[in-house]
């Protein structure tokens, strides 16, 4: 195809006046973001506390502090908590966000408030949100009285949504996964508006019902979105911080300590950063994983 | 461009869908309501009864943040720190992403992946090796080190929300730029840009959101509360038990303002335009 | 008139964002690093202008900084050999402040000191024998205890030992009001508030054994099973649990001395303060309070050490400290003062001083405060595993127990 463009043309697309457009960012990136990670694995290789911290002479202790951690019951613990938040908040944004988009495709006024209101929760600080979530889960919190209503329990029995277990885990997974369904409800919209017209009409025609035109039509045309969505849901889940750090601050001990956490808990609770760190390169490993997935996800898309 | 609501389908919506639209409703406006209606409450009703929606309303709250002045400061601060992360994020990312949508490589998948990855790192990984930049470079403490931390931490991002808006955007248009001698860097400032200018709104506008509630980089890098920014003030208030939880509400709602103006501005961007973006 | 202004804004802006918020006063300031709250401002108003009156030129910049924070600001900071010129902060971070290299070494400073004989050995802290912080108050805890209710349920007087308190807790609950509050916290406040329980039991970190552990585990555990506590107590620091004994539905509360102002300020019952209940051994305090150190890369060093000893290692300073804050002197002519012992909410804390006191951190031959504090932290974490019901007394010491013994030997 490049062979029959004009001389000039062929030049435009050359590659070499683009790249000078990428350095700077890549540059950038390269030092903040690059050099940081290649600094966690050093770090992770050596005996690191607030001793020794200033000085950049670590003695290196080859993998000592990954069988460390790993032999750690507490860093035992946070595994199974991380898969369960992982789970959690992905089946609900992923869930969530399909069944949103899907309530949203209905005209009217009503749409259009719940539409504004979640993209306005979105966009609100994590912060906040762990915030008022935290009120209300308190014992004599909105929650509980909710519950009263329904006769789950009575006021001067409250449940203790962020000190059970396992009450506590699943509430902070639960108040995370809200805050991503939005995202999910967006991505999918959006998604489903490409669906083209003609093809829902044609079949409306044909006597599909709506059920059915979801998954003939619909469904298939989601599908490529749904697994770049799930990475990114899947990603967002699993390095979420903010939450845990406003709402128990991973206990009460780590019962709601996710990996990374854990690994913020023991570098900047405990000084121990070499563990920290270790335990900082086990979750890059699981992510590095996930972004290959992505890149051959987002390289299928584009047909590159 | 601008779809009509109904444009998807015209069907009629039926009992199952009106009822999910309310749940959605009420799950969605009542934590934002409850931020609001515990503001203007006493401390003195909290204590009697946090679940009351019957009560006697007060701006005792906002009287308190107001006199105290530190909201201001950290209002400051927040818009020196998110409005400098925009900033420095867009004017890289714009040109990076240009660059990496018109490059045609084996190379580009390396670069996105390795963009994805650093996405994909967490936060609390990096903060040690940053802390460690920052104070060779005698940066840190100061609410710079913050913008430049922020921005590393979301240049990747805007970087893969900018990249399929000028991949849409045919090049036969800079081709005849260039024909017309106009150099690359002209068609790119005077042709490519505003043509991507949605794009580069919508993702301005994540950024700033994003930043304006980082807290991590900011509680950790500064040592001074004075130089904290809304996001790091609510951090630490709510992390410390012995909170005024009408004080919280009221500083939370006051400080969420500015993301709420950046909401109305964009929010037909971001509905519309942040999906395209993310996913492709 | 407007490009001057405009032109001044241009090149402030980047000055702001390079500096922060540090005053560029061309006077001499001295900075405090701080984490006082409640009437704590108001102490160091008081402190500063005592020093005020010797050094009319030198300003003092106090900079709060959130108390989970302060270790880790104070360790970074150093890790580029800057800091503040004086930080006040928690006794068992001194390990960790002191391998970071963030403290001056005081020795000298303190052999020349003439009033530090004043000073009783346990408020002056010493890392491989240097001393690096010393403190000009101690805090410690006692029983509060709401009088009104007390009165109510026909109870003539606060318990004394470990039996009375159940069995007053026990009318309460019955009556419809709360047993007791206290900081269930998995960190070093938990275990601050653990180890009155814990001694009284016999508990001792030269000792540790799992039977003294396991019988003030299971007490605790027992009052949650009763109802007398609630496991949100888990998650709370000191202040929550004050505040709630403040809302006048909980019969006791273990808590501080630093209680007295908001006591005073908010309770609208009748109220006292007894020493701690005794088990079968009687039960041992630790005197807290914040260490005050100089920062080994302070501005001013010996502007640094001469605030510390015209305020808060001087009588006038240490009685500011009390009235404001209800402190407890350390110096021996602040504690004998007769405002001390006579005021009623202040003399059971005092004489706790003199009967019942333990150095903070403890001190255990042969090993480091370093070592020491996290035999502590694993302590303070199953006190709160406990109490939130996360595991049972029996396994929590037996986990407990171990670690300590692995980092502070068998004995």
């Amino acid at each position: 195809m490049t062979a029959a463009l004009p001389a000039g043309r062929r030049r435009w697309r050359g590659r070499h006046t683009v790249l000078a457009f990428v350095l700077p960012g890549l540059l950038y990136l390269l030092l903040l973001g690059l050099y940081p990670l290649v600094n966690l694995v050093q770090m992770s290789l050596s005996d690191v506390t607030a001793r020794n911290i200033a000085s950049s002479a670590w003695s290196l202790v080859g993998l000592h502090n990954f069988s460390r951690v790993l032999a750690s019951p507490s860093f035992a613990a946070t595994v199974p908590n991380t898969l369960i938040f992982v789970a959690i908040v992905f089946v609900l944004g992923m869930a969530g966000g399909l069944a949103g988009a899907v309530a949203l495709e209905s005209p009217g006024w009503l749409s259009q408030v719940v539409l504004g209101l979640m993209v306005f929760i979105w966009a609100m600080p994590p912060v906040v949100l762990g915030g008022i979530w935290k009120f209300i889960l308190l014992p004599q919190g909105l929650a509980n009285a909710v519950a009263g209503w329904f006769g789950v329990n009575h006021a001067s029995d409250p449940i203790l949504w962020l000190v059970w277990r396992p009450f506590a885990l699943l509430s902070v997974a639960v108040v995370n996964g809200w805050a991503i369904i939005p995202f999910g409800t967006l991505v999918y919209r959006a998604a489903l508006m490409d669906v083209p017209k003609e093809i829902l009409e044609a079949a409306a025609i044909d006597g599909a019902s709506p059920w059915q035109q979801f998954l003939r039509i619909k469904f298939p045309i989601l599908r490529p979105v749904t697994l770049i969505l799930a990475v990114l849901t899947l990603v967002y889940a699993f390095r979420s911080f903010d939450f845990i750090y406003v709402m128990t601050y991973g206990g009460p001990g780590v019962s709601t300590s996710t990996v990374p956490f854990y690994s913020y808990l023991e570098s900047f609770a405990q000084f121990r950063f070499g563990l920290g760190a270790a335990v900082a390169v086990l979750t890059v490993l699981v992510v590095a994983v996930l972004s290959v997935v992505y890149v051959r996800a987002t390289r299928g898309a584009e047909g590159g | 461009m601008r779809r009509p609501a109904n444009a998807p389908t015209r069907r009629r919506r039926g009992p199952w869908v009106r009822l999910a639209l309310l749940l959605m409703l009420l799950l969605y406006g009542v934590p934002l309501l409850w931020i609001l209606i515990t503001s203007l409450k006493s401390n003195v009703e909290i204590f009697a009864n946090q679940a009351s929606v019957i009560f006697k309303p007060t701006l005792h709250a906002y009287q308190q943040i107001a006199a105290s002045g530190s909201l201001g400061t950290a209002m400051v601060n927040s818009l020196i720190i998110a409005g400098g992360t925009t900033l420095l994020t867009t004017f890289l990312g714009v040109l990076t992403a240009y660059g990496l949508a018109r490059y045609r490589s084996q190379l580009i998948w390396w670069i996105l992946g390795f963009l994805i990855l650093l996405q994909m790192v967490p936060q609390t990984a990096e903060i040690i090796p940053l802390y460690h930049i920052f104070a060779v470079t005698g940066l840190v403490n100061t609410r710079l080190s913050v913008v430049l931390a922020d921005s590393a931490l979301l240049l990747p991002f805007a970087i893969l929300i900018l990249r399929p808006f000028f991949r849409n955007i045919p090049i036969e248009i800079e081709e005849a730029a260039a024909i017309d001698g106009a150099s690359r860097l002209r068609t790119f400032l005077s042709v490519v840009t505003p043509l991507a200018l949605n794009g580069i709104v919508t993702e301005a506008a994540l950024v700033f959101i994003i930043a304006w509630g980082e807290f991590l980089y900011a509680i950790s890098l500064l040592s001074n509360p004075g130089d904290y920014p809304v996001s790091a003030v609510l951090s630490q208030e709510i992390g410390a038990y012995n909170v005024s939880w009408p004080g919280l509400m009221a500083l939370a709602a006051v400080g969420s303002l500015p993301i709420l103006i950046v909401f109305l501005m964009a929010q037909r961007r971001l509905a519309s335009g942040l999906s395209l973006g993310a996913v492709k | 008139m407007r490009t001057p202004s405009l032109r001044a804004l241009c090149s402030a802006l980047p000055a702001a964002l390079l500096l922060g918020a540090t005053s560029a006063a061309s006077a001499k300031t001295l900075t405090v690093w701080e984490y006082f709250t409640g009437q704590g401002p108001q102490e160091l108003k008081q402190l500063a202008q005592i020093f005020h009156k010797k050094y009319p030129d030198v300003g003092v910049n106090f900079v709060y900084i959130p108390y989970t924070q302060m270790t880790n600001k104070v360790v970074a900071a150093a890790s580029i050999k800057t800091g503040p010129d004086v930080v006040l902060y928690n006794g068992p971070t001194i390990g960790s402040l002191v391998g970071a290299g963030a403290l001056a070494n005081l020795s000298s400073d303190w052999a020349a000191f003439s009033a530090r004989n004043q000073f009783p050995k346990y408020v002056v802290h010493r890392v491989g024998g240097k001393i690096y912080g010393v403190q000009g108050y101690v805090n410690l805890l006692g029983l509060w205890y709401n009088k009104t209710i007390l009165s109510k349920l026909g109870i003539s007087a606060p318990p004394t030992d470990i039996a009375q308190l159940n069995a007053d807790m026990a009318k309460a609950v019955a009556a419809g009001y709360q047993g007791i509050t206290l900081s269930g916290k998995s960190n070093d406040q938990g275990e601050w508030q653990a180890y009155p329980w814990l001694s009284a039991y016999g508990w001792s970190y030269a000792k540790p054994t799992v039977a003294s552990c396991q019988d003030a585990y299971a007490l605790v555990r027992s009052w949650v099973n009763h109802r007398y506590l609630t496991a949100e107590a888990s998650t709370w620091g000191q202040t929550a649990p004050f505040q709630t004994f403040l809302g006048g539905k909980v019969l006791f509360a273990e808590n501080g001395n630093w209680q007295i102002g908001p006591a005073q300020k908010s309770a609208q019952f009748r109220y006292g303060v007894v020493p701690m209940p005794r088990g079968p051994h009687p039960a041992k305090l630790y005197l807290g309070g914040e260490v005050e150190s100089v920062g080994a890369f302070a501005k001013h060093p010996h502007l640094a050490w001469d605030f510390l000893k015209t305020t808060l290692f001087s009588k006038a300073g240490e009685l500011v400290a009390l009235k404001v804050v209800g402190s407890i002197p350390s110096r021996a002519d602040a504690s004998r003062n007769k405002s001390v012992l006579s005021t009623p909410l202040i003399a059971p804390f005092a004489r706790e001083v003199q009967t019942s006191g333990q150095l903070y951190p403890p001190e255990i031959p042969g090993f480091s405060s370093n070592a020491v504090e996290r035999a502590q932290l694993a302590m303070g974490q199953q006190w709160s595993a406990v109490i939130a019901g996360l595991s049972t007394p029996a396994s929590a010491c037996k986990a407990a127990v171990s670690k300590v013994r692995s980092i502070l030997g068998g004995h």
